[in-house]
């Protein structure tokens, strides 16, 4: 029960009256109509992901396409007429080019490949411009019947020694092959127009450049189209010559682009649960201390992600090495106060620092701390299963930190504050994923799995304390 | 002007509301907030918390009582979570079982400005300065208040009996020093 000094003191109190300064208003304002905050970009990383594949996924379509349109469909009716037919019907367009090649003496494979580039084209040009030709002229012929009948021939050839015709680079292949491995100089019948000339010019003069009686020029073209991946031998390869090559193009350095998003989180140990900042002030600061000691506030986790390229090598059958240079975010969340744009100094380990404002310890609000690192990674990767798409990696990586928004936090004047001289600039990590081969497409290789890592250096010049842990997704593309 | 078209103002967004309802109780609610804590700064800082609280829920005010009592409380449960969350404040809320310490039916004349009372009371430990004014100003029971500090009725009538027998204490010196003419405000 109250008694009659109870109530002269509520009639007193009533009485009071204070003015608050104007920022609290302000303050509550700015919380009533909130500001867009500046989220981190989820969608990025997501973005790059659907990028990287829908490329993936147009580059195989287009594949597919080329390799629909180059079907060698030796059940067509149109192989059923005879090429010497069709060199008489078209014998019969005026204005005939006559060329004859030439035996080759000797070519070197740069050369070599020079030349089966050029006569690449200049084939398909010459299919194009005499399906034109035979139709201008009225025949019946079938398209491409004459390239399609030698295609045959050289097919079955080829086929005997262990190859598949896969897509329309092997199929101008054949007809390179078959070019430039005739039995004997031969005359070639071009028609009069003005492109057919000129490319038709150029092929016996590429040719000459080939050993034309080697009748291993074609395996050896074959063999580079392997080793460039563009074809694929399918149930043998019979020469040890190839099966050395193919080995070697597999242990060439591959392109990889990586992309890892998750979560970052301070810790003191691998194993430690501290989640507060490391208090690193060493003594009051007589300016603010009251008599008594704050508490940081606990930190929650933030998100992190990495985005990188680097290079791969099969140093043995199932182990990998990886090297690369990548751009990693991580942040935290904790709570802060108000900033209070005042000059005042505290005591640090590292001496006074000066600050030209701090974070109050009341009144809390969310306060995102970022670190932006570019780090290189090198890593180690082994298949425990041959058959299984599944592969460990492990590896260390060093970084430099970019930027950074970390926070330092006194006791004594319970106070936070941002010093940039109280980070480690240098900073090591060791880390591991586990990657899963989603998919395996002659050079495209696309890999995801969870991974982690952990920072053995403390965040802190002065505090072996706070180290980052990052946790996610790792999604990475070779080529 | 009528709270209940202020409050349905506010509710709608008006900012213009927003500022007079501010304005209106601002002071009488900074000079509650002040009573609870050691600083102006701090005091501030309860203010704004719990002015964004009232607004955020505004809703709940059914209109049924006072509107500055309604935001007073607020301001009170504000104060009171702020004591509890800062650190500065923290030790001197942990209560020990205290033994039961007997209220002085001792009741001296008051002749102190609103002021100089308050800072009288926020001169106090925080835990008696919280205690009393929580039973003396806003008049809550000892079982509320126990509710309230996490404590027991016992602990809070106990330290409330302490912290009333010091504020009389200093009353008293303060009278004597005024009719001694040796106060200097």
């Amino acid at each position: 029960m109250q008694g009659s000094f109870e109530k002269r003191v509520q009639e007193k109190l009533d009485e009071l009256r204070l003015t608050p300064s104007e920022p609290v208003w302000k303050n509550i304002e700015k919380e009533l109509k909130p500001e867009k905050r500046r989220r981190f970009p989820f969608w990025i990383p997501f973005i790059v992901v659907m990028l990287g594949g829908a490329a993936w996924w147009m580059l195989e379509s287009k594949d597919a396409e080329t390799a629909n349109d180059a079907t060698f469909n030796t059940s067509a009716p149109g192989l059923t007429i005879e090429e010497k037919n069709v060199e008489a019907k078209s014998g019969q367009v005026a204005g005939r080019k006559t060329v004859e090649t030439k035996p080759a003496s000797s070519s070197s494979d740069k050369n070599s490949a020079i030349a089966n580039s050029q006569a690449s084209n200049k084939i398909s040009t010459f299919e194009q411009s005499l399906d034109l030709e035979l139709g201008r002229s009225g025949q019946t012929v079938n398209r491409s019947s004459v390239a399609k009948s030698k295609l045959k021939n050289t097919a079955s050839d080829l086929n005997g020694r262990g190859y598949t015709v896969k897509d329309k680079s092997f199929h101008q292949d054949i007809i390179r092959s078959m070019l430039l491995t005739e039995r004997a100089p031969k005359r070639v019948e071009t028609i009069p127009h003005p492109s057919i000339e000129d490319s038709i010019d150029t092929i016996p003069q590429q040719a000459t450049d080939q050993p034309a009686s080697n009748t291993t020029a074609s395996a050896d073209s074959v063999v580079k189209k392997i080793e460039s991946k563009e074809v694929l031998p399918l149930e043998r390869t019979d020469t040890v010559a190839a099966k050395t090559k193919v080995a070697a193009a597999k242990k060439e350095w591959q392109k990889t682009v990586t992309v890892k998003g998750g979560w970052s989180q301070f810790s003191d140990g691998i194993l430690g649960s501290s989640q507060r900042l490391a208090d690193l002030s060493s003594s009051p600061n007589p300016g603010y201390y009251n008599g008594s000691v704050g508490s940081s506030n606990p930190v929650r986790r933030g998100a992190a992600f990495q985005v990188g390229a680097g290079l791969s090598k099969a140093i043995h059958p199932r182990w990998d090495l990886a090297v690369g240079v990548q751009y990693a975010y991580y942040s935290t969340h904790t709570k802060v106060g108000e900033f209070k744009a005042i000059d005042t100094a505290v005591f640090a380990p590292s001496g006074n620092v000066s600050l030209a404002g701090y974070y109050r310890n009341t009144n809390l609000q969310d306060y995102t701390i970022r670190y932006g690192i570019l780090e290189l990674p090198v890593s180690i990767a082994f298949r425990p299963l041959a058959r299984l798409p599944l592969s460990l990696s492990v590896g260390a990586s060093y970084g430099r930190l970019l930027h950074s928004n970390a926070l330092q936090f006194d006791r004594w004047a319970n106070i936070y504050y941002t010093d940039k001289d109280a980070s480690k600039k240098n900073l090591f990590a060791g880390f591991a994923s586990l990657q899963y081969t989603i998919l395996n497409k002659g050079a495209w290789r696309l890999q995801a799995g969870p991974m982690v890592q952990y920072h053995f250096s403390g965040l802190q010049k002065n505090s072996a304390d706070q180290k980052l842990f990052f946790a996610g997704l790792q999604t990475a593309i070779s080529f | 002007m009528d709270d209940h078209w202020l409050v349905k103002e506010c509710l709608k967004g008006n900012s213009a509301a927003q500022k007079q309802f501010y304005e209106q109780f601002a002071p009488v609610m900074l000079a509650v907030c002040y009573r609870y804590t050691k600083s102006l700064a701090d005091a501030e800082d309860v203010l704004q918390e719990g002015f964004i609280k009232a607004f955020k829920n505004m809703q709940q005010f059914k209109g049924d009582g006072n509107l500055g009592g309604w935001l007073r409380r607020i301001m009170v449960t504000t104060a009171i979570n702020f004591l509890k969350k800062n650190s500065r404040y923290q030790t001197d809320l942990i209560f020990g079982d205290e033994p039961l310490h007997a209220v002085s039916s001792y009741e001296p004349h008051v002749h102190l400005e609103a002021k100089e009372l308050a800072e009288k009371i926020r001169q106090l430990p925080a835990g008696y300065q919280t205690i009393f004014n929580l039973h003396a100003v806003e008049g809550y029971s000892h079982v509320e208040i126990g509710q309230m500090l996490g404590v027991k009725e016992s602990t809070s009538r106990s330290q409330y009996a302490r912290a009333r027998a010091l504020l009389i204490q200093w009353i008293e010196q303060h009278n004597r020093d005024v009719k001694n003419g040796t106060y200097a405000r």
